[in-house]
């Protein structure tokens, strides 16, 4: 079956290498169009609010999926869930949370806050192409019954 | 009167001038908890009770006996207690001190209670000095998670563009130099990666709580079957399960890990063992895994549940933390886990999960 590609995945994350590396992943796979990066908490919600820079909704095209990393500067991912999935306009969209550790914890409060699934970072990257290929199809293949 | 209520009773000066030399505090109280006498330490440093009050006027707000009474449980069961927690309030307020009570009930010749002797410590340097042990406990945990966390983000980005050098062939794979370069680094992040892990993990068990429930055993076993009958043939070694209890409430998880790491352990260190037989097993609350190997050389036994302690050069992903992180989980289930020493030749370990059993 021939997945729909995805528009637009806005990936919040602030190491650089791990940017990099996630776009790489993102693009290899052929998942997405367009991928968007913010790289503090703050910044993903003026995103997504489109507030300040983000005021234009042509330049800031509403993502089809979140890749969101737990640990970010200024408001950290679960803080961020918490405003998407209180926002009317925001909460259909899927979230994906990125963690470093996998720390149970981290992913318990990720669920109860409403996110849709998570990735553990790997440190072997085939797997994490493997992780985001899968996650991301499954997330296009819903977001092409659903539109 | 015999001659031990007669001293009780009436303490001959001599008897006095000892006990108000003495450091703790000292009461007698009778069977009505009348007290009978103080040494200097208990009247100095509670001024507004005297010989003849009831020794829980010292705790005004009860006004009756203590909910927490020493001396009733030392007379009834005619034997030495102590208070479990430290004691640090009296009359609602708290204490500048901690208070550490063993009561001794005091039994005439015919052996009927006719009082008893309150002996009261100040542990305030134990207490607090446990405090801070606490305390920087606490924080070394969290400085070791938060280490693992910023340790492994680096690894990922090595890794990955390592992968990207490769894939996209941005270097010579065909070369050998190359191909072995690469090869190291990939052995050295797996290795550092794998030790991330172990430290993530053993930090997760001291901060983290228990999920404690109901465990077939059946299940158990059938996990640990899976996860070693390939390993285990691969050394002609032979897997025995024998468990008397079919159920156990405990963290199933953690429990699968104790094994896990405990099978591990045998499998590793007895690789030229001929005819290996591992058994693993549980009987009234206690566990055990023996095999039939070399032993752990009694220098070491001490050692072997201690952080990274090996008691031979292990390989690149053999860190020592195993039995380390065996000790952890079951000190946070409250049990107890030992090397049985009589056990010759093999090594037998055994543990509990809960604090009664041993």
């Amino acid at each position: 079956m021939k997945i729909k590609q995805l528009d637009v995945i806005l990936l919040v994350e602030d190491n650089p290498d791990h940017i990099e590396l996630t776009q790489d992943a993102l693009l290899e796979v052929d998942l997405v169009k367009t991928i968007r990066v913010v790289s503090d908490g703050e910044e993903a919600l003026d995103y997504l609010f489109r507030r300040k820079k983000y005021e234009n909704p042509q330049e800031s095209p509403r993502p089809d999926l979140i890749l969101l990393d737990v640990k970010l500067p200024k408001k950290n991912g679960f803080e961020i869930l918490e405003e998407i999935k209180q926002s009317e306009e925001l909460k259909r969209i899927p979230v994906i949370l990125l963690t470093t550790t996998g720390n149970k914890e981290d992913i318990e409060r990720g669920a109860l806050l409403g996110t849709n699934d998570y990735i553990v970072k790997p440190v072997e990257f085939e797997v994490f192409m493997q992780k985001v290929k899968g996650l991301g199809k499954y997330w296009a293949w819903i977001s092409d019954l659903t539109s | 009167m015999d001659p031990v209520s007669e001293h009780f009773f009436n303490p001959p000066p001599l008897l006095s001038f000892i006990l108000d030399s003495m450091a703790p505090g000292i009461m007698f109280i009778d069977t009505e908890y009348n007290i009978l006498f103080m040494n200097k330490e208990k009247r100095d440093n509670n001024p507004h009770i005297k010989t003849g009050m009831k020794c829980y006027d010292v705790f005004e707000e009860y006004g009756m006996r203590c909910p927490f009474c020493v001396a009733a449980r030392a007379m009834e069961n005619k034997s030495l207690e102590q208070n479990k927690e430290y004691i640090s309030i009296q009359k609602g307020v708290e204490l500048p001190v901690h208070l550490s009570i063993t009561v001794m009930p005091v039994l005439d010749e015919k052996g009927k209670v006719i009082g008893a002797v309150e002996i009261a410590y100040d542990v305030e340097n134990l207490y607090q000095t446990n405090k801070r042990l606490e305390r920087l406990n606490k924080e070394y945990e969290h400085v070791i998670y938060a280490l693992s966390h910023d340790l492994r983000a680096p690894l990922v980005s090595i890794e990955g563009f390592l992968s990207k050098l490769e894939r996209k062939k941005l270097v010579d794979i065909e070369n050998p130099e190359t191909i072995h370069c690469l090869d190291r680094i990939h052995v050295n992040v797996r290795m550092m990666n794998n030790l991330v892990k172990v430290l993530l993990d053993t930090s997760r068990i001291a901060t983290g709580s228990l999920e404690i429930q109901e465990n077939s055993m059946e299940e158990i076993i059938q996990m640990l079957i899976n996860n070693f009958n390939s390993k285990a043939e691969s050394q002609n070694a032979v897997l025995n399960f024998d468990f008397k209890q079919t159920h156990y409430r405990c963290d199933r998880i953690r429990l699968i890990q104790v094994f896990s790491n405990l099978i591990n352990n045998c499998l590793e260190h007895c690789k030229l063992t001929e005819n290996l037989v591992i058994h693993v097993g549980m009987d009234d609350g206690v566990f055990w895994v023996k095999d039939n190997g070399p032993g752990i050389p009694e220098d070491f036994q001490e050692k072997a549940f201690e952080a990274f302690s090996q008691a031979s050069r292990g390989g690149a992903d053999h860190f020592g933390m195993g039995m380390n992180i065996v000790y952890k989980i079951i000190q946070k289930h409250g049990g107890h886990v030992w090397i049985e020493n009589n056990h010759f030749p093999g090594t037998l370990i055994k543990f509990t999960l809960r604090p009664s059993v041993k």
